[in-house]
């Protein structure tokens, strides 16, 4: 009956600090993804919506609740079970710049997931080359360090290497909301392309719907640890019902500052 | 309406390389003006020339900047510090780096009000603050005044050090990206603070974006950067709906909208 459903999150709960720190991340998430589909996560900072891609990324252990794949429920403290899963599931996130090592070679960078899965073949040269290849860089970048490119050509190197292990689903958070408008699209649509050639789904996180919407076939709008409404991408500028949901419609913006 | 601000064939060099060509933008009194561009395309450079805190490896090659009738580049270092601070303020996309870590935001609103007026005793400060932070739209800004600024959200720092720069009631408020790190909630309600800011106050604001929405809510006029240079500028309403330069064209069609044909089937 679930066939057809690749991830899904059942009443996942998590919980930060203790006592008068205590706080509630997630108050029992349940998303679905169905093979062949990508679906976006919308909210507030602070509305959990990051803590549930850290799950979903396998980083971070839920207090409660369940994370599966093809059927199969993963196992937070089994590393083969985590490792397994990271061949399928791998994460993207918001600011390029941090997930590199200033002293690192962008061939290093790229190489680094297949040398640690033991998928290397040779110097791994080729296959580096190869994977800037799918982000429309060309092979002079490999011997570079990452301050001697810009915050679009690093986003496609982070792209790049979350495809060395052909994984079936990229997690993004906040993909370019550090990027300027022009290589937000460019970056959108390399995704949107990568998504189709290999029938990928993607789980993008953000907080622009306009941005969010282009790379999704449903959304889901979380607030304060809780999913509150669940919308078609195409039809959400109609369907949505929560003011919530409609505070990041970008018309938002106009219609806040003109009343303020 | 009165030139503020009045930047002439404005050329800057970064090292040996020219960043800003020939940059000509007036500013008048009150008005918002949006500089709008991509990243590298030199418009920061300008807002920090204008402030007076470019890195030594920035060289004014050519050019006036005229604030008030006065040629700030004719000025010496100790009176462009006079300037900055108090009728010219400046705000930043980082709110975390406006604020030192170690202070509670209280004591760095004290330091910026004493070092203005050694007279001034503490607890006058504080209430000054207190009233700066109500102004815009803090809540119990007693308590916040206690806080260190990791305690506060990037919205409430924002505002925190948007209210600091207001306190010397400068004339011109230049704010570099100050919401593009923030939800776009959130920026939302910061735009509306300056907004209102400007109404109440008639403080003229320069702001440097990326973002033609953001330009589109809040600027009077915007001009357009590519490469160091000023491709188009009018008022906004104009250059945003009938531009005439290809890059503008190409910077409002790669706006995300609610409307257009999603990426993916």
């Amino acid at each position: 009956m679930n066939d057809n459903i690749l991830l899904e999150t059942r009443e996942l709960r998590q919980i930060y600090g203790k006592g008068r720190d205590r706080l509630e991340a997630l108050k029992g998430v349940s998303v679905k993804v169905h093979s062949g589909e990508s679906i976006g996560i919308i909210g507030l900072s602070g509305c959990g919506k990051s803590t549930l891609l850290r799950i979903l990324a396998g980083l971070e252990t839920p207090a409660s609740g369940t994370v599966q794949f093809r059927g199969q429920t993963l196992d937070f403290d089994s590393r083969k079970s985590l490792r397994d899963y990271h061949r399928k599931v791998q994460m993207v996130f918001q600011n390029p710049m941090s997930t590199f090592s200033p002293y690192m070679t962008i061939q290093t960078y790229l190489l680094e997931s297949l040398r640690s899965f033991g998928g290397l073949e040779g110097d791994g040269r080729e296959q580096a080359v190869a994977l800037l290849k799918h982000v429309e860089l060309d092979e002079t970048f490999l011997d570079r360090l990452p301050h001697q490119l810009s915050g679009g050509q690093l986003q496609r190197v982070v792209i790049a290497r979350a495809l060395a292990l052909n994984p079936e689903v990229i997690l993004l958070d906040e993909p370019t909301s550090a990027l300027d408008i022009l290589t937000q699209r460019a970056i959108l649509e390399l995704l949107s392309q990568i998504a189709k050639e290999r029938n990928m789904s993607l789980i993008f996180v953000g907080h622009n719907s306009s941005v969010v919407r282009l790379l999704s076939h449903r959304v889901y709008v979380m607030e304060t640890g809780r999913i509150v409404e669940e919308l078609f991408s195409e039809t959400m500028l109609q369907d949505a019902k929560e003011p919530y949901t409609r505070q990041f419609f970008p018309e938002n913006l106009k219609k806040v500052v003109y009343n303020y | 309406m009165k030139k503020l601000l009045d930047i002439t064939n404005l050329s800057i060099s970064y090292g040996n390389k020219p960043t800003v060509k020939g940059v000509s933008l007036r500013v008048d009194e009150g008005e918002i003006h949006c500089l709008v561009g991509g990243t590298g395309s030199g418009k920061s450079t300008i807002l920090h020339a204008i402030a007076g805190i470019s890195s030594k490896a920035v060289h004014i090659t050519a050019g006036t900047i005229v604030f008030d009738n006065t040629d700030l580049l004719a000025l010496d270092e100790k009176k462009r510090r006079q300037l900055l601070g108090s009728r010219i303020a400046l705000v930043f996309q980082n709110p975390e780096s406006y604020f030192d870590s170690l202070m509670t935001v209280g004591d760095q609103f004290v330091e910026f009000l004493q070092y203005r007026n050694p007279a001034m005793k503490k607890e006058i400060c504080l209430e000054v603050s207190a009233r700066a932070l109500r102004e815009m739209r803090l809540d119990d800004p007693e308590r916040l005044l206690k806080l260190y600024p990791f305690e506060l959200s990037g919205g409430m720092l924002q505002r925190s050090s948007i209210a600091m720069a207001m306190l010397t009631k400068p004339k011109l408020l230049l704010a570099d990206e100050p919401t593009s790190a923030l939800d776009i909630v959130t920026q939302a309600k910061i735009l509306g603070e300056l907004k209102v800011l400007n109404k109440n106050t008639g403080t003229a604001i320069l702001m440097v974006t990326h973002n033609m929405k953001v330009a589109e809510t809040l600027a009077d006029t915007v001009s357009v950067m590519y490469s160091g240079k000023i491709v188009e500028s009018g008022d906004t309403q104009t250059v945003l709906h009938h531009p005439s330069n290809d890059y503008t064209k190409e910077l409002i069609r790669s706006m995300p909208t609610m409307e257009e044909a999603r990426l993916i089937e």
